[in-house]
């Protein structure tokens, strides 16, 4: 993660004030697939929702290493607010509470969603 | 260790270097901003840019911007020293691409330091006053 974080994350922050939110979002896209494919997506939430069940405490070890970067929490689906509301979610949401957050592309609840 | 593995003819995509999933994959992006993110790439990864690079960066945005990028760390290093002062010159003075790479290198990978003398920060480091008897 810290590879990942330092590779393709710290670069980044050069050029996203340039490339706007838009852009931004374009440009995370494919890491975000690329968390997916190492299994650390959202990893606090659940399995069921598409996490790992790692909880609170991992996520902090792994915000040690995210927190290098304000961007870096959006490509593992685990930037604040979303991580709170996710979990709040995963905790006391009806279904149809986690699937009005699918259409947010980026949200953890997004993969939540397409996980239940 | 990229520069070691250059030497004896590694590429850059294998060494580490080249331009990265972001670069290959983001049709967002302009020539400038490419050449900025591999440029900021190899300094990232190899603490030092290729030939290539720094040219690639210094014939589009010009000499001054790569300059700006160690002068920025250097002056970053010295700002940490003084507490009152604002600790990301580059909020101040830079250009955004000079900045977000300051911040990136010098903010990050550099030691913390010993705060400067003072009155607040001799304080901290003495930690609370004991309770009177």
């Amino acid at each position: 993660m810290r590879e990942f974080v330092r590779r393709e994350i710290w670069p980044l922050e050069t050029v996203w004030h340039e490339l706007g939110p838009d852009g931004l979002r374009e440009a995370m896209a494919p890491l975000q697939d690329e968390v997916r494919g190492r299994g650390l997506w959202a990893t606090h939430l659940p399995p069921e929702l598409g996490g790992q069940g790692m909880g609170q405490v991992r996520l902090g070890l792994m915000h040690e290493i995210l927190g290098t970067s304000p961007i870096a929490p959006l490509a593992f689906g685990n930037a604040a607010p979303d991580s709170g509301n996710s979990e709040i979610l995963a905790l006391a949401g009806t279904p149809e509470q986690i699937g009005s957050l699918a259409a947010s592309p980026s949200s953890p609840a997004t993969c939540a969603a397409r996980s239940a | 260790m990229w520069r070691s593995l250059r030497a004896v003819g590694v590429s850059a995509e294998h060494g580490g270097g080249g331009q990265g999933t972001v670069a290959k994959t983001t049709p967002a992006l302009g020539d400038a901003q490419r050449e900025v993110l591999r440029f900021a790439r190899e300094v990232i990864l190899e603490g030092a840019a290729s030939e290539e690079a720094v040219a690639a960066v210094a014939g589009r945005l010009g000499p001054r911007t790569v300059v700006e990028l160690p002068a920025g760390g250097r002056s970053l290093e010295r700002d940490l020293h003084q507490p009152d002062s604002d600790a990301r010159p580059c909020n101040r003075t830079c250009r955004p691409w000079t900045g977000a790479l300051v911040d990136t290198l010098a903010l990050r990978e550099a030691p913390l330091r010993e705060p400067a003398p003072g009155r607040l920060n001799d304080a901290l480091r003495s930690g609370p006053p004991a309770p009177r008897a």
